[in-house]
């Protein structure tokens, strides 16, 4: 006889997930821009949109990789490979354009495609070997890191010289390309988390991967897709990199796999799996973002930044806790 | 087995009771599990709590050992008084040896705290021998047989030198001859002075070794009465309290065939022929760990047949046991629950909600709404959202694994219910239960599992509580003659 424990929850709505991070983002936008509002007139160095576009842009490096964590967190797995994959791609990207001459898209689509292998390793290494998902994801960050150092032997690759200034692939401005193609993706993912049986097998493989088992849900694919597609968005992260900041170097994008759990987690991605969201995940790269190209203005900021980043981290994911806390 | 023959009684001094409760309440959200059940325990007596599949006997146990959370009522006990708790069942330390989990959280220390090994050694062999365990100090929990198991629970609990020993169906894995040995530990604590509360269903366990005797029956109590001043009929008449109707055919024949197993072996499992016809219920008893799980997830595919062939029409679908750690995902709403595995590739929210609003007014599921979380149900509710998430797929063959542990008594009425209309309008059901009136009040024909093999397969005709626990049990069914079949004849 096995009675249920009894289990109540407190009746408090979640403080952060999709929309209360948004909440979040806006208040800490106005607190900035108030502080860092010029004395006696004069132009704004923080809300102006010039600024805001900057934002956009370096935040997209984590946001794009960010829909993928979210997906791999809600399926109860985690990912520390991003941050190497980032820089492989973005290696790979600059080598193909740089050296080999290839096209721009061409080259972009390489780069995507070795966080499609990526992806697949791990997903194999958790899937059919089973390992779990942190020391699988440990083994590919190593090798995708290590790949990277070896194409590279320690040169980086120069884009901005090869890209002519006026690049603007399909009218669009290069430097617009990757807040666009974050935004695009949000929606996507977005749909396919709450839309499609593929996102709720997700969330519910994360929940509890047994019951999810027993009740027919294949668990396999659905690790598969997040795998697979989360490596791709972490690549495609490399790619924006390698052609925004113009270079490929096999040393950037260190201990970025943090910075994406860590923006997922406050976008409402719970640790234990069951609970994500894309647009949170999004927006919590982009509440980083905020906070870093704010602190860049304040003296010693950017040596303060990790320190803040870290103590906003803890307070955000207390806070939630809190609010979501059951008792027993 | 009689009392005499079990140990000579100890004459009891009533002194101070060593355990009062009045009142003991426990409720599950909507669920009272326990309903003001009063109970004391006196030092130097053996008190038998028994009653049917969820009477309330564990939770009793549960709250006496503050394992739950008494929602009313209160438990007193004289300062210092030692208390063991034999959990029926319990996960166990696999990694640890039997000596080291004996002592673990109270070892035996030297000088400087340091660990006296060879005093926990002896001591354990000691305890082990006490209850009849064979099993070796140095073996890791992980090695040992069921039954072993069971007995060093109830070394560890003797070596706690318990004033108060709660013991929930000790013997319910244990042979007729461990069953002696323990029977004489238990005398041996009585004599020592210390209560011992003893939960079981098997009445005559209960005639050869309780002093006293509480019915629990829908968590209230019943009765409580010296062994002597009752007689077994009236025990099973106030443990039952109503008329278990057994299962009439409505008539119609049975259809085809919708699943045919020759000779499959599946986990432990071995040798398994079973053919289950359109409109039939088939029953599979047997005791923890007969397998019983293990056929049901071999049909499903979620464990691969070792051998054997397997004729099966469409996919069955499972409602598995356990429902919280293979039934429901806590993390999802009710709805969502509901529609797993979603249909097709897009969701339609919705047509899921109408379609949801309709299961929970057919189940008649206590729930606030569809879109409810899973905690704020009842175990009886969460068991009918995974009925209806099994009914919603409209299996060719439904397996219901212990469709109604841990319900109340209203709901497991309504299961029961739902599960002969099912047979009725003609789909098959493989039902698994460690529920013996459950099996006998649904099944047309009950298959007996013990150790992994087919003991038996009794018709609804042949069927009765007693061959059914003596082919579980491994027991010849002529050597059973217990006085509850006699109460059944009556």
């Amino acid at each position: 006889m096995t009675a249920p424990l009894p289990v109540r929850r407190v009746a408090l709505p979640r403080l952060v997930s999709g929309w209360s991070a948004a909440l979040i983002l806006l208040l800490e936008f106005g607190f900035f821009a108030l502080v860092l509002a010029p004395r006696g007139g004069g132009p704004h160095t923080f809300a102006n949109a010039g600024n805001v576009a900057l934002i956009l842009k370096y935040s997209s490096i984590y946001g794009i990789a960010a829909i993928g964590a979210s997906m791999i967190i809600g399926a109860g797995g985690i990912d520390l490979a991003p941050g190497a994959v980032i820089a492989l791609a973005s290696v790979v990207t600059g080598d193909l354009f740089v050296v080999g001459g290839w096209p721009l898209w061409a080259a972009c689509l390489a780069g995507v495609g070795v966080g499609l292998g990526s992806g697949a390793l791990a997903a194999v290494l958790v899937i059919a070997a089973s390992l779990p998902p942190f020391i699988a994801t440990l083994g590919v960050m190593g090798i995708t890191r290590g790949a990277a150092f070896l194409i590279t032997e320690g040169r980086f690759y120069d884009l901005s010289a090869r890209l002519a200034p006026e690049t603007a692939p399909l009218g669009i401005a290069l430097s617009f390309w990757p807040g666009v193609i974050m935004l695009v993706l949000t929606i996507v993912f977005q749909m396919i988390m709450r839309r499609t049986a593929l996102g709720r097998h997700i969330l519910a493989t994360g929940g509890n991967e047994v019951a999810a088992r027993y009740a027919g849900v294949r668990v396999k694919r659905v690790k598969a897709f997040v795998y697979v597609s989360g490596g791709a968005l972490a690549a495609l992260s490399g790619v924006v990199l390698a052609v925004v900041q113009g270079q490929g170097k096999a040393d950037v994008a260190g201990g970025y796999e943090l910075d994406i759990i860590a923006a997922a987690v406050v976008g409402g991605a719970s640790l234990s799996g069951g609970r994500a969201s894309v647009v949170g995940a999004v927006i919590g790269s982009l509440i980083f973002g905020v906070l870093r190209n704010a602190l860049a203005q304040f003296p010693r900021g950017t040596f303060l930044d990790r320190l803040i980043l870290g103590v906003a981290v803890l307070v955000i994911v207390v806070m939630d806790r809190l609010a979501t806390r059951e008792r027993s | 087995m009689r009392r005499e023959e079990a140990c000579q009684r100890y004459d009891q001094t009533l002194g101070q009771p060593l355990l009062v409760g009045a009142g003991i309440s426990v409720r599950y959200h909507a669920t009272a599990a326990l309903d003001e059940v009063d109970l004391d325990v006196y030092p130097g007596e053996v008190h038998a709590v028994v009653g049917e599949n969820g009477a309330g006997k564990s939770t009793l146990l549960r709250g006496i050992a503050g394992a739950v959370r008494l929602s009313a009522g209160s438990i007193r006990v004289p300062v210092g008084t030692r208390i063991e708790w034999v959990p029926q069942e319990t996960e166990l330390p696999p990694d640890l040896r039997v000596s080291e989990w004996l002592f673990l959280a109270r070892e035996l220390r030297g000088k400087l705290r340091r660990l006296r090994q060879r005093a926990m050694q002896e001591a354990t062999s000691a305890a082990l021998a006490a209850v009849g365990c064979t099993a070796d100090p140095q073996a890791s929990l992980r090695s040992l047989a069921v039954t072993q198991r069971k007995q060093v629970q109830l070394a560890r609990a003797l070596c706690g030198r318990p004033d108060l020993l709660l013991l929930d169906e000790p013997t319910a894995v244990l042979g007729q001859a461990e069953t002696q040995v323990l029977f004489g530990a238990v005398c041996a604590q009585r004599k020592r002075g210390s209560g011992i509360l003893y939960v079981s269903h098997r009445l005559e366990e209960v005639r050869a070794i309780a002093d006293r005797v509480t019915v629990l029956r829908d968590g209230r109590r019943v009765s409580t009465d010296p062994i002597t001043a009752v007689d077994t009929a009236t025990l099973v008449r106030r443990m039952v309290g109503r008329d278990l109707a057994p299962r009439v055919r409505g008539g119609a024949p049975l259809g085809s065939a919708a699943l045919e197993l020759v000779k499959v072996a599946v986990a432990h499992v071995r040798g398994l022929s079973l053919t289950v016809r359109r409109g039939e219920v088939v029953g599979l008893a047997g005791l923890v760990g007969a397998g019983r799980s293990e056929v049901l997830e071999g049909i499903t595919g979620l464990r691969p047949l070792r051998s054997g062939h397997m004729k099966l029409g469409e996919a069955p679908v499972l409602v598995p046991e356990d429902r919280a750690s293979k039934g429901l995902i806590r993390t999802l709403n009710l709805r969502h629950n509901l529609f797993l595995p979603s249909p097709g590739w897009r969701l339609h929210p919705r047509r899921e909600r109408t379609e949801a609003r309709h299961w929970i007014e057919r189940l008649r599921i206590r729930a606030p709404g569809s879109e409810a979380v899973i905690d704020s149900l009842s175990g009886g509710n969460q068991q009918k959202l995974l009925l209806a998430r099994a009914l919603r797929r409209q299996p060719a063959l439904l397996l219901l694994d212990e469709p109604t542990a841990g319900v109340d008594v209203a709901v497991k009425a309504e299961i029961h219910d739902l599960i002969r209309q099912l047979a009725e309008a003609g789909a098959p059901v493989v039902l698994a239960s460690s529920d013996l009136p459950e099996l006998l009040a649904l099944c047309d024909r009950i298959l007996v599992l013990h150790d992994g093999e087919v003991a038996g397969e009794l018709t609804a005709g042949e069927a009765s509580e007693t061959r059914l626990a003596a082919l579980m049990t491994g027991a010849a069914v002529s050597a059973v003659a217990s006085p509850q079949s006699r109460a059944e004849s009556e």
